[in-house]
């Protein structure tokens, strides 16, 4: 008999499943999951076709129906120039949501690659880089942004690059904690002795062994980047106020409100709300499945 | 004399780490010392020693994974700690390593093939076609069915794994072997299968091999040559079977009388 064949502690937990389908159905199951992911879902189906079955366009404005309270022919109610707030909100998930996935994407190759340097360079290096991160983290992101938006013209592109910037951070340090715990593995010795040069060992060893913890972290960033757009449409150094984005249409619900247009507070709050929890049971239940030890914990 | 494949010239490596939690003194480990040691092409060398004699770390030096604090390795007469990342990646070719522990040598999430072919795809381009003729050769020559191709580690066991691991390291052609404990983490009939292969392929390629290990039955099965090593140092070498038949270094007898002991209690 095999001596070892029961020693496989060296292989991820979450791989020891000897096929994808039973890993994917411990997701499924998982409570988190099982609340996150219908939300989720339901916001994507409602973001890309939502305006199509709406009747009103997101910029059609009305003026017999200013201030409209939530009726059976508008659910949600209308803004100050009589647009249709579900239709609004709709369109603004495809805004809010294209703003914080693209932006997700940028911090996370922008984390992969500093965290890559800072794991599989020397030391010192690796000191360096580390203590530069932590100066970072130590100023309030909150600032960093809004700083950065209040100068020059806002535009999309311009929310993506400062929300990127200002999240890939945590991807960076996981990425290099990763990385150094990786490197003392012995098929990474094994493939620095078969001659793989720096960016082989990174993508077809390291990048794949580490990407269940990224996955989590790249939900979650993704319900990060949703706030901050929010936050930063809402005070107005957001995406251009002609969008209908999330933050823009609570923004623009919070100078109404005294005239007591609630409605125009009350939907895109939920929206956000109901978005950012979605996402954050999800990466939560993705955590689970590959952190071992809080599985354990449950 | 022309020069030998591997000339290792009093290479030492010290660690140093922390003494006591309260004493902070500095404790030195002097893992490797003044080691010198030489391989003509074909010549099967063992290399055993207790646990803790610093056989891994010569080991790791000689590959070139780590740095020797003072001495030279010398690969068919170049020194490869004095060379480029660039140069020391060219050498790989002449020099594999097979390591200890065959469930943590293959990378889990990438497959069989690509495994074996990942060292020869570093130092030339190969088509998905010729990849796969390469690898079903290489799973051949150690005695494996193509259908582990497009297997992953976990479906296989430990002694296949290590079958796989010494095709990846063969699959450049070297011709060296370093073969840290390889057969060490796997049973009694596995391992005897392991190294009639090793011996076998050693024929076929005229490998030369540097076998560590502290089974002195294994060693006695492959070697020609025999190292002892002692606390980071060599202390006897000599013919493998004359040293195993009647050692004159008492460390050597020590290991012997261990390793009778244990042969003992076995059967
Ligand atoms: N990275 C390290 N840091 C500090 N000390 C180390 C390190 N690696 C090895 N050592 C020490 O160096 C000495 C030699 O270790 P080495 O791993 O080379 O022994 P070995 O002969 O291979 O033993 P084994 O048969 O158990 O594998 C040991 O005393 C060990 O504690
Ligand atoms: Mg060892």
């Amino acid at each position: 008999m095999d001596a070892l064949s029961t020693d496989k502690g060296q292989v991820p937990e979450y791989f020891r499943y000897h096929q994808k389908t039973a890993l994917l159905r411990t997701f499924l199951r998982h409570p988190m999951t099982r609340v996150g992911l219908p939300g989720l879902l339901i916001i994507a189906i409602a973001a890309v076709l939502g305006p199509l079955l709406v009747p009103y366009g997101a910029d059609e404005p009305d003026l017999a129906a200013i201030f409209a309270v939530p009726s059976w022919s508008h659910w949600l109610g209308t803004d100050q120039l009589g647009r249709d707030l579900l239709a609004r909100l709709l369109e603004g998930a495809q805004v809010s949501l294209s703003v914080a996935i693209i932006a997700t994407l940028f911090a996370t190759v922008l984390g992969c690659l500093y965290g890559f340097v800072a794991g599989m360079g020397p030391v010192w290096l690796d000191r360096i880089m580390m203590q530069f991160l932590d100066t970072l983290l130590s100023i309030p992101v909150l600032l960093l942004v809004i700083v950065a938006q209040a100068f020059g013209e806002s535009s999309v592109l311009k929310v993506i690059a400062v929300i990127g910037l200002a999240s890939w951070m945590g991807t960076a340090r996981l990425m290099r904690t990763e990385c150094r715990r990786l490197m003392a593995a012995d098929y990474i010795s094994a493939a620095l002795v078969g001659g793989a040069s720096q960016f082989r060992l990174a993508i077809t060893h390291l990048l794949p062994n580490a990407a269940a913890p990224l996955l989590v972290v790249v939900t979650v960033g993704v319900g990060q980047a949703v706030l901050i757009e929010s936050t930063l449409s809402f005070l107005n150094l957001g995406v251009p106020s002609t969008l209908p984005s999330w933050g823009n249409l609570l923004g623009n619900g919070m100078s109404s409100l005294l005239g007591g247009a609630w409605w125009m507070v009350l939907f895109p709050g939920l929206m956000i709300v109901f978005t950012v929890a979605s996402i954050n049971l999800v990466g939560d239940g993705l955590r689970d499945i590959v952190d071992p030890k809080r599985r354990a914990g449950l | 004399m022309s020069t030998p494949l591997l000339n290792v010239e009093a290479v030492s490596r010290v660690y140093h780490s922390l003494g006591g939690m309260f004493s902070g003194k500095r404790h030195n480990v002097r893992a490797v010392n003044q080691v010198s040691l030489s391989l003509a092409e074909g010549d099967v060398v063992g290399l055993v020693g207790e646990s803790g004699s610093g056989k891994s770390t010569l080991a790791r030096m000689i590959i070139g994974l780590e740095q020797p604090d003072s001495g030279q390795v010398l690969l068919k007469g170049a020194n490869i700690h004095a060379c480029r990342a660039q140069q020391l990646r060219r050498m790989r070719q002449t020099m594999q390593m097979v390591f200890q522990n065959p469930y943590t040598a293959l990378n889990p999430l990438q497959r069989i093939d690509a495994a074996i072919v990942e060292p020869l795809v570093n130092f030339k381009s190969l088509s998905q076609k010729e990849r796969t003729t390469v690898a079903v050769r290489a799973l051949e020559d150690v005695g494996l069915p193509a259908r582990l191709l497009h297997a992953y580690p976990h479906q296989l066991s430990g002694g296949e794994r290590q079958r796989v691991c010494i095709a990846r390291a063969l699959s450049v052609q070297p011709k060296l072997l370093l073969c840290d404990e390889a057969v060490s983490a796997l049973d009694k009939t596995v391992q005897a299968q392991v190294l009639t292969l090793l011996r076998q392929l050693q024929q076929r390629y005229k490998l030369a091999i540097l076998f560590i290990s502290h089974d002195l039955a294994a060693v006695n099965q492959l070697c020609d040559k025999l190292l002892v090593m002692r606390q980071g140092e060599i202390v006897e070498r000599g013919n493998c079977q004359t040293l195993l038949s009647n050692a004159t270094h008492p460390y050597t007898q020590k290991l012997l009388a261990a390793n009778h002991y244990l042969e003992g209690v076995g059967q």
